[in-house]
């Protein structure tokens, strides 16, 4: 069989296109399961340390201290934003408006408060943090950007590679409405490194440095200290149920419900 | 307010990965008070987004009848760090329970602290109820 100009033309068409039919040929690794053993040990669970929640003691009589504006930005951000973010507050309360059933987006800052433990896994060639509140990134450990991976999405795409016992994470392709501050999603083109190492072998920290050119007039670098937590239980932290005694879903109104559980013991006899 | 400081600010008070910024406001609860109950555990719902602690309260007034109060604790990712689990308490412990009020008074509110017979301690953290 001759081949045509328009077979040729198509032949060459498969091939461009089956470079991503088979990603494990456009990323091969070379790392194995036993390789990972000599990795720094970051694999396992963390919590935020501290205790973030902990509150001062009653002041009897005395008014609530106000909580302090959301829309009081670092002078990282552009003077805009605090504007829009101004605007964006509940006017009834001066609060960011809440949002109930928010969807988890990485927009370049660590995890923390509740839901913000989280688990490192090691598997050859990719690093997986898997966050409490239901996020999870995928770190792939290489020169190459998978192929296949979304041009945009909620945790965007991450490479990472060792310098010496710290793990460094590039990550672009963040979805530019992922919500920043009140008002101000990241923007296009944002894009994020980490690093993330021991502190001590019971101690982790992830500095995470944001650039987003749409909000930010210059990088902006949070960092989180983690302890260790091998007994950690993972509990799918979540503000989107349908049960919450302390929201009511339909109306979005909160409330404290005190309908008794079905299942209580009878009240203690005498 | 140095730079630092407003980055550790922004960091608190931004939503990022995981925060755990109040999804309700906290408006119905009297945080500038604090009062105590002793009663006998019923149950401790384990769930999100907040664990309730149902206790079983004498009634002031009537010997042997009882009232039921439940209170509104943290999330049980935030507990796990302050020693709560599960089954920490079970039905029938008898405990002392110190909480803020519900503004329209009637009974419950939000935790603050619960003691045990055994003289333990339990913090029941709070999001942004009182600063």
């Amino acid at each position: 069989m001759r081949a045509t100009p328009s077979f040729a033309l198509a032949m060459l068409g498969a091939a461009y296109f089956c470079a991503g039919c088979n990603p494990a040929a456009a990323q091969r690794t070379t790392a194995t399961y036993a390789s990972l053993k000599d990795l720094p040990d970051l694999a396992g669970a963390w919590t935020p340390n501290g205790r973030p929640f902990v509150l001062p003691p009653p002041r009897p009589g005395a008014a609530p201290t106000p909580p302090p504006s959301p829309c009081e930005l670092p002078p990282a951000f552009k003077p805009d934003v605090a504007a829009r973010c101004r605007d964006a507050l509940d006017p009834r309360t001066g609060a960011a408006p809440r949002v109930y059933c928010e969807r988890q987006y990485f927009v370049g800052r660590p995890p923390q408060g509740g839901g913000g433990a989280f688990e490192i896994l090691y598997t050859p060639g990719r690093v997986t943090m898997a966050v409490e509140s239901g996020l999870v990134r995928r770190i792939y450990v290489g020169d190459e950007r998978p192929a296949n991976s979304l041009d945009v999405s909620r945790s965007g795409t991450s490479i990472g590679r060792w310098e010496g016992k710290t793990l460094v994470v590039e990550t672009s392709g963040l979805d530019p409405k992922a919500p920043l501050v009140p008002g101000s999603g990241l923007g296009r083109d944002a894009r994020v490194v980490e690093r993330i190492a021991l502190v001590d072998n019971d101690t982790l920290e992830i500095e995470a440095t944001l650039t987003a050119p749409a909000v930010l007039a210059a990088p902006l670098t949070s960092r989180m200290q983690y302890r260790r937590a091998p007994d950690r239980v993972f509990t799918d932290f979540d503000t989107c149920v349908d049960d919450d005694r302390s929201l009511d879903r339909t109306t979005g109104l909160d409330r404290f419900d005190k309908t008794p559980p079905a299942d209580l013991p009878p009240p203690p006899t005498q | 307010m140095n730079h630092r400081r407003l980055g550790l600010l922004f960091l608190a008070l931004s939503a990022p990965v995981g925060v755990a910024l109040a999804h309700h406001s906290y408006a119905m609860f009297d945080t500038t008070h604090t009062g105590k109950v002793a009663g006998t555990v019923a149950k401790l719902e384990w769930m999100n987004p907040h664990a309730f602690l149902w206790v079983y309260v004498p009634k002031p007034d009537t010997a042997g009848a009882y009232d039921l109060w439940g209170f509104e604790n943290g999330s049980p990712s935030v507990l796990q760090g302050y020693g709560w689990s599960k089954d920490v308490l079970k039905a029938g412990d008898k405990i002392d329970v110190e909480y803020w009020p519900l503004r329209d008074g009637t009974i419950g509110g939000h935790c603050e602290k619960v003691t045990l017979a055994d003289g333990r301690t339990l913090q029941c953290p709070s999001d942004l109820g009182r600063r």
